[in-house]
């Protein structure tokens, strides 16, 4: 099984980022109007841009005895976690989130936590699932 | 006592949040003090009785409303005057349970009892002050333990071994600064007379040195051989009578003269040991082990100390111990600029100060010589790295991580197979066939190798 993040989904996640920056800039506005403008475009172009891409980089495989998570766009990076040491999941999804049928998937094992934005509602879904399953049985 | 009881903690329960209180009434007295305003001062120091007074009465509340007891091996805690919650720990969950009776406890008949839990999870550890009898009861309940021979119990040598490699100059710097501080927050005018005398003091102790050394070198020895003589004394008190031995699946570890400790280590639960070969640790010809288990990272003192000559004298206390089967790595397959990039950096600004120094300034020579020696060190150790850094699986279904840090080897032996991994690759690395390895250990710990080959990377077996 393998979990793809959408653009759509990944753009949705940069905006979080971008209007995060929009509310860290209220500070600035009444004193430096145009700086923080050019800032504030700056950001949301880096989010849309970098950011979208490199959500959409996020990759799931789920074999049978461990999860491999890939992620990065010039520095490559990649999890292996052994299945049945995953100790638990959250699935967190926004309302906008809920339309795009996307959601925050996290798992957690005994040594942290892999957290993959932007996942597709359905795939998580059956991932943990399964994940259940193998701990049930 | 009963422990299926309800019972209170220890009132030293209650200096958690004397704490804050105390750091509510320090703040006006400092300004008073910094402006030299004596009427402010007075009226600081009654404002800050009147803090104090009210935070005593709130903590003696909270702590007349908390109570524990033990029931079906849990521990059961609970907290909270208006919101009432009561934390559950199973038995099963605690991998290390360290009872330390300090001397400022022993003198009230109170016990310090932290248990570190296997997994990552919240909270990591927990911090109890109970009574006394009481600890020692809820010890005996949650980690039962017989005593055994002892593995472990250093005299001669070994203990002047274990004395020097438990010594934390570095720590012990810290920590007499930040104490220092504190103490002259609260003492103001007093401490400022003792500090003078200690000056002189140390003027003295620097002039001495000045007699065979140059003046700035004079200072820098004069400093470390203060701090040393510090933590030496401080790390001989806290081994003093150090006896460690193994029984019914638990290890366990006594010593300590002003602060004694008990702690009691759930062999199941440990993941790795690791044996940190220190400058220090290489002039003694005795290696330190420090053990993890879930959140415990190591303590402050090793478990054990062994010999050079000897590698297998662990297996005694960790039956799955063992040194690596092969090779851990291709050193002609990695890059070094990823080892001694940093110290070469470090060495080329010491040489270039030395150099101007040298030039203008030559008094300031012999001050420099220090972190040109600290550089050389720091560029031999990384070149270590380079040659023996890596990863490798053992026979007998354990794994061997060896990295370093500084001026330390880390030699780690994985025994868990609840593991996880990350891989992480440059572009450079990418294109070279090379990554970097960073195990992830029940409890949260990581432990990173570099420039091992992409292939074992993403090969590595989780079934260990």
């Amino acid at each position: 099984m393998t979990i793809r993040v959408s653009r759509r989904a990944a753009a949705l996640i940069s905006s979080w980022f971008m209007l995060a920056g929009l509310v860290v800039s209220v500070l600035f506005w009444s004193r430096w109007f145009v700086q923080t403008l050019l800032c504030v475009l700056l950001w949301c172009a880096v989010c849309m841009l970098l950011g979208t891409l490199y959500v959409s980089s996020y990759r799931v495989f789920a074999g049978r005895h461990h999860l491999s998570v890939r992620h990065g766009l010039l520095f490559s990076v990649v999890h292996r976690v052994p299945r049945r040491f995953v100790t638990g999941y959250y699935i967190l999804s926004s309302p906008l989130q809920r339309r795009t049928g996307s959601c925050v998937l996290v798992l957690l094992y005994s040594g942290g936590l892999l957290v993959i934005p932007g996942a597709p509602l359905e795939d998580a879904e059956a991932l943990t699932e399964q994940l259940a399953e193998n701990s049930a049985g | 006592m009963d422990m299926t009881k309800r019972a209170r903690f220890h009132i030293f329960y209650t200096l958690r949040y004397l704490r804050y209180g105390l750091l509510l009434c320090l703040v006006p007295m400092v300004r008073a003090l910094i402006v030299f305003d004596l009427p402010a001062l007075f009226l600081a120091l009654w404002q800050g009785l009147s803090i104090l007074l009210l935070c005593a009465a709130a903590a003696a509340y909270l702590w007349w409303f908390t109570g524990f007891w033990v029931a079906d091996g849990c521990v059961l805690i609970e907290r909270g005057l208006v919101l009432r919650h009561c934390s559950t720990y199973k038995k099963e969950s605690i991998a290390v349970l360290d009872l330390q009776r300090p001397l400022y406890c022993r003198l009230f008949g109170a016990a310090r009892l932290t248990l570190y839990f296997k997994n990552y999870a919240a909270p990591k550890k927990v911090l109890l002050y109970l009574p006394n009898k009481a600890a020692q009861r809820v010890a005996n309940v949650l980690m039962p333990v017989r005593e055994g021979a002892s593995v472990f119990a250093p005299t001669g040598f070994d203990r002047l071994a274990l004395t020097m490699l438990s010594a934390n100059v570095l720590t012990t710097a810290l920590f007499v600064y930040v104490g220092a501080q504190r103490v002259s927050e609260l003492l103001g005018e007093d401490l400022r007379v003792l500090f003078e005398r200690a000056q002189q003091n140390f003027a003295r102790f620097e002039s001495f040195f000045a007699q065979f050394l140059p003046a700035g070198l004079a200072m820098m020895t004069a400093l470390l051989f203060g701090l040393a003589s510090v933590t030496f004394l401080h790390a001989f008190f806290q081994t003093a009578g150090l006896r460690v031995c193994r029984n019914g699946g638990v290890i366990i570890c006594r010593g300590g003269v002003l602060t004694k400790t008990e702690r009691r280590i759930a062999v199941q639960s440990i993941s790795a040991c690791d044996v940190r070969v220190t400058p220090a640790a290489r002039l003694l010809g005795r290696y330190p082990l420090y053990v993890q288990a879930g959140s415990f990272a190591g303590g402050d003192f090793p478990l054990m100390v062994y010999k050079r000559s000897s590698p297998h004298t662990p297996e005694a206390l960790l039956t799955g111990f063992r040194t690596p089967d092969a090779p851990l790595c291709e050193p002609a397959r990695k890059s070094i600029w990823q080892y001694i990039g940093l110290p070469c950096a470090c060495l080329a600004l010491t040489l270039a100060l030395c150099g101007v120094a040298f030039a203008g300034l030559p008094a300031v020579l012999p001050v420099l010589c220090v972190p040109l020696v600290l550089s050389i060190g720091c560029l031999a150790q990384s070149f270590e790295g380079y040659c023996k850094e890596g990863v490798c699986k053992n026979k007998n279904r354990t794994l061997a991580l060896w990295y370093t840090r500084f001026f330390t080897r880390h030699e780690v032996c994985v025994f868990t197979p609840d593991v996880s991994y990350t891989v992480f690759q440059s572009p450079f690395g990418l294109n070279q066939g090379y990554a970097s390895f960073t195990l992830h250990l029940p409890g949260g710990a990581r432990l990173r190798a570099r420039g091992m080959t992409q292939y074992a990377a993403n090969h590595l077996p989780f079934t260990l």
